[in-house]
């Protein structure tokens, strides 16, 4: 309806200025529906208790056009000329007009009204009767003896606002505001200028719960709350109080519905914080005693430049805090990469300000054994080894957890005794857990190239290492002579173990070191190895019968009589006849060692 | 026919502010994205509604945004929130030599397509306004134009004469252009450059000094500006003006303020939908928006001249000491004090601050909030932070308990009654750098004693002011 409408625009001004969004939309509503209308100028009559449009009576119980038709009549406004044409800003300057003008200032709005051409114009007063039908009180005498209304006499399928008209008459809201009036009671002139109960209908938007009881609810909230925050304002003077008493309203109206309007106008009605912090109110004397608690703050200044700068011990800590924490958490080759340069120039530049960071990352409990294993190569490559020593950051359950990736830092760090075994120890253990006693994972790694890791392996020894090695197929320089120098001293069987210590390195192939350390893992050795072996040993015999003396060659000849072939059987056949017309003693005593060989050989395997 | 400025209907102003945005979003969309990207044709279609919005609400057949001065124009009157953000607009408006862009009430999104494709074009003949409105011509764009340059005689209707009004804007220009100009390289996986941030820092230490007032009341600018940038300035702005009170050291004042206006720069990874998100994030939302510290941190890492208290600052100001917030560390991480300054800076300002889901906070609630955190903020730091910023802070409106609606200039030894500044009937915005009606509200010599009755939001003290009774 247009009155309404024209009614809620400029009702709305009350609470808001006039640049207010809500205020622009319900003028621009009102010329809207206004243009509806028939004729050039319409004039909205006020008469007693009625409006009349053009001779058309209003019957509406809206709050607003109640507060309209009693503004006007204290302003001495007799009708309002509103021409068809009017637009959005006509409607605000005479909203505007009508809330400054203040009633019982001797000079009614109409007198004062300069623009005679503006489209919304107040036409004077000019019959004035006293209203019939009404009490003193202002509750209407057609209405006693009625039973009070209750929540369930309204119709869930009135329209909101019919709704909320219903709520406005029932006796706990009723009440409720005029506990909240009777506090402003001293100034009647304030509480004639606003009706509640209509700014905050005003403040409801038309998407707030439509069921009546929630509406009762909500509205009983928003009163109690309004008349607690009052309350707790202290007094002040009555026109303070009053616009106090409005916003309060309003404000507190607004946080109890949302608004569905687009714009940046639209956070008004929204939360102003997490859910939780709706419970904390601006109140001033709340906020002054906490912040007596907080501890004096009267000498706090910021550290010095040099405290601060980018070498600083703090600045040094926090980078690196972030740097090891960027490390943990992003798997990116380039952001890795970046950050381990960045704490690589840190740790090298003042690894003491780092110990503290590097302790929270390094030391057991650390969530990432990765992230651990790339600190540990970082401080191992920046030749930071004694920190590591120091710190104990290659302790045992790194270097379980951090197998086989942890052996090169092992390799470079425990190189005392103590330090080997307690690595052989881990190793060990280790074994029994994972498949293949890790020799899989240790080859795929491709860590067997490396010297200083096959050296420590072979240098820590114990039951796993010959496993661990026995995959290495290295052509590093220098990987394959370690292996074979852990292979002699490994307890190998008679004739391996002659073939191994008689042999010049050159001449022992790589194969047969690999075959060897599988064996020792087995702790047995096959027909395929032994006959390695004994070609490895006649080979040496060939080529040094004639050099060396039979003291020498005897260990060899004898561990032949493990290699029954026919080959053996050959060689020792032809040996035992070597120089027989010499009278050569080397040459004898071989010929005597051989010959008691091949009767073993022989004997062995007959049996 | 230009309509005067008395006539202009209020609503026009939102609306063109609005659509200014909308259009300098596009601008930038279009230059980041192809202009098929979702982004892109969303921005698009923002410019076309609020057109239409704007069309019907000024009767026009056409809405014409001028370029004037550094500022954007529109029906003579310059539009001071969208200026905020215009520098790029405006840099590719003199570029073409033009005063500003006219877009029909009509116009479709694809005509705006081919607009700003026209405008980002490097092929499109510079310094011509007649040829760029040509080259649209030929490829079918009717409903949008560059306008020729105003002229004095044009610009007259505008209030020219608060300099110190136009310099802040100007000064804001360009430090949003900057943040916007990292936002973009950081997006393309691109370099920063910390010379012009470093002197951006350095500008806002002077302007601090001369104008602080003026400089503090833009960081309590608590309309939502559509360009996240302003949050960092205004963070920035705080922290410095914090900082100031702990050291001397100027220096350090400009290294604090570099960290401040970069601490959120890792939010140029996060996704469009989510950085402008208008509702309140959900779960999987907010973690990705959480990632935001931790992608800044990387990001400054990335960099070898980086300062290391700009990479604490964008790691840590979401972290608390106890290691909880995020990035979420399973260890205690040392939080220097430059990274709690900002921290507490950046807490105050979102709280203070409108956001598209959420009404700014009044100073005393969000420090209430701030100290329900607890241990979560260095309770030194922010007793300190409350001291220097004020209980009722530089620009915080107010209400005088003689009714009487005023602006917070400055602070004074007693933190309950600061140097305030009268508002006039119509109420003057915290922006303007305003001398007259000074009023120290500690100054009990005049014996004239007041107080502050309660703090008022900006719609509440730009209300029309009501009769007062005489003293």
């Amino acid at each position: 309806m247009c009155v309404t409408a024209f009614a809620s625009a400029i009702k709305n001004i009350t609470i808001y200025p006039a640049n207010h969004p809500r205020v622009i939309e319900r003028a621009t509503a009102f010329v809207a529906e206004n243009k509806a209308l028939t004729g050039p100028v319409n004039e909205l009559i006020i008469h007693q208790d009625e409006l009349a449009l053009d001779g058309v009576s209003i019957t509406t119980d809206h709050l607003a056009v109640d507060w309209l038709r009693r503004r006007c009549r204290e302003t001495g406004i007799g009708s309002i000329r509103i021409e068809r044409g009017c637009a959005p800003d006509d409607v605000i300057a005479f909203a505007s007009a009508l809330i400054n003008c203040r009633p019982g200032s001797g000079r009614s709005l109409p007198d004062a009204w300069r623009d005679e051409s503006a489209s919304i114009r107040p036409v004077a007063l000019v019959i004035e009767e006293h209203r019939s039908g009404q009490n003193a009180d202002g509750t209407n005498a057609d209405e006693e003896g009625k039973p009070a209304a209750t929540v369930q006499d309204i119709d869930p399928n009135a329209s909101l606002q019919e709704k909320l008209q219903a709520i406005a008459k029932l006796p706990s809201v009723r009440e409720l505001a005029n506990a909240i009036t009777t506090n402003d009671a001293s100034d009647e002139q304030a509480t004639e200028t606003f009706d509640l109960l209509s700014i905050i209908m005003e403040v409801l938007p038309v998407d707030c719960p439509t069921d009546p009881e929630g509406l009762q609810e909500t509205i009983e909230n928003i009163l109690r709350s309004t008349h607690a925050q009052l309350q707790t304002a202290g007094p002040s003077d009555d026109k303070a109080r009053t616009a106090e008493l409005l916003r309060s309203a309003v404000d507190i109206a607004k946080t109890y519905f949302g608004r569905s309007n687009k714009g940046r106008e639209s956070t008004a009605k929204k939360p102003s914080g997490r859910p939780g912090d709706e419970v904390i109110q601006a109140d001033l004397a709340a906020f002054l005693r906490e912040l007596a608690e907080l501890p004096d703050a009267s000498d706090l200044r910021l550290p010095p430049a040099a405290v601060l700068a980018e070498d600083a011990p703090t600045t040094t800590k926090e980078l690196l805090g972030i740097c090891l924490y960027g490390l943990a958490s992003n798997e990116g080759q380039d952001a890795r990469s970046n950050r381990i340069r960045i704490i690589a120039a840190l740790v090298q530049q003042r690894p003491d300000d780092c110990i503290e960071m590097l302790d929270t990352y390094l030391l057991a409990g650390s969530p990432s054994t990765a992230v651990r294993l790339t600190v540990l190569r970082i401080l191992a490559l920046k030749g930071l080894d004694a920190i590591i020593r120091d710190r104990n950051y290659l302790d045992d359950a790194l270097l379980r957890a951090g197998f086989p990736e942890v052996l090169p830092i092992a390799a470079r760090i425990l190189t005392s005794p103590a330090e080997q075994a307690r690595m052989r120890e881990a190793l060990d253990d280790l074994a029994t857990v994972i498949e293949n006693g890790g020799a899989q994972a240790l080859a795929a790694s491709g860590l067997l190239d490396d010297v200083a890791t096959v050296q420590m392996l072979a240098n820590c020894g114990g039951k796993i290492a010959p496993q661990l090695l026995a995959d290495c197929e290295s052509a590093e320089p220098g990987v394959q002579d370690v292996l074979l120098d852990y292979v002699k001293r490994l307890e190998l069987p008679e004739c391996e173990s002659v073939a191994v210590n008689i042999c010049a390195t050159n001449a022992i192939p790589d194969h047969y070191v690999r075959r060897l350390l599988r064996a020792a893992t087995r702790k047995q050795v096959n027909s395929a190895m032994r006959n390695a072996s004994g070609k490895l040993i006649r080979r040496w015999l060939q080529a040094h019968m004639r050099l060396l003396p039979a003291a020498t060659l005897a260990p060899a000849v004898a561990a032949l009589k493990h290699v029954p072939s026919p080959e053996t059987e050959q060689f020792l056949r032809e040996l035992s006849r070597l120089g027989r017309f010499s009278f050569s003693s080397d040459l004898r005593e071989l010929r005597r060692h051989a010959a008691q060989t091949l009767k073993t050989l022989k004997t062995k395997v007959r049996s | 026919m230009i309509e005067t400025p008395e006539a202009r209907p209020v609503a026009a102003d939102t609306e063109a502010t609005l659509l200014s945005e909308s259009v300098i979003a596009a601008l930038v969309n279009s230059r980041i994205y192809a202009l098929t990207h979702p982004r892109v044709i969303h921005s698009m279609d923002e410019v076309r509604d609020r057109t239409h919005t704007l069309v019907e609400i000024t009767g026009e057949r056409s809405v014409r945004l001028g370029s004037y001065n550094g500022m954007l124009v529109f029906q003579k009157r310059p539009l001071l929130g969208a200026s905020l953000g215009v520098a790029r607009l405006n840099e590719k408006l003199e570029e073409f030599g033009a005063g500003g862009i006219e877009i029909d009430g009509t116009v479709s999104t694809t005509d705006l397509g081919i607009f700003f494709a026209t405008l980002i074009d490097k092929r499109t003949p510079a310094n011509s306004v007649d040829t760029c409105n040509e080259q649209l011509s030929l490829r079918q764009c009717t409903t949008v134009r560059l306008l020729q340059p105003y002229t004095d005689g044009v610009s007259g209707g505008f209030d020219n004469s608060d300099a110190t009004v136009r310099m802040g804007l100007s000064f804001h220009q360009n430090v949003m252009d900057l943040l916007q100009t990292i936002t973009v390289s950081v997006c393309r996986g691109g370099q920063i450059d910390f010379g012009p941030v470093q002197t951006q820092s350095e500008k806002v230490l002077k302007r601090l000094e001369s104008h602080g007032d003026m400089q503090l009341g833009l960081a309590r600018q608590d309309q939502y500006d559509a360009f996240t940038f302003g949050h960092s300035l205004r963070v920035a702005i705080l922290s410095m003006h914090f900082a100031q009170a702990l050291t001397d050291d100027r220096e350090l004042l400009i290294r604090i303020g570099t960290a401040a206006l970069l601490h959120d720069v890792g939010k140029s990874l996060i996704p469009f939908e989510i950085l402008h998100s208008t509702k309140a994030l959900d779960d999987e939302e907010r973690i990705q928006m959480n990632k935001h510290a931790e992608l800044g941190a990387e990001c400054l890492l990335d960099h070898t001249d980086s300062d290391p208290l700009a990479i604490a600052a964008a790691f840590g100001h979401h972290r608390t000491p106890d290691g909880s917030g995020y990035p979420r560390t399973t260890h205690k991480h040392p939080i220097s004090m430059v990274t709690s300054i900002v921290k507490i800076c950046d807490i105050f300002e979102a709280l203070t601050a409108a956001r598209p889901y959420k009404q700014p906070m009044s100073p005393i609630r969000a420090y209430r909030v701030m100290l329900a955190m607890g241990d979560k903020l260095d309770r030194k730091l922010l007793n300190k932070f409350i001291e220097v910023n004020g209980v009722y802070p530089i620009g915080q409106f107010v209400e005088l308990d003689d009714g009487k609606r005023a602006v917070v200039r400055a602070q004074t030894n007693d933190k309950l009654k600061p140097q305030v500044a009268l508002l006039d009937e119509n109420g003057k915005p915290g922006l303007l750098d305003c001398d007259d009606d000074l009023l120290d509200l500690s100054d009990i010599s005049c014996g004239c004693v007041r107080s502050i009755l309660c703090e008022l939001t900006p719609d509440q003290a730009l209300s029309p002011a009501e009769k007062t009774p005489a003293e």
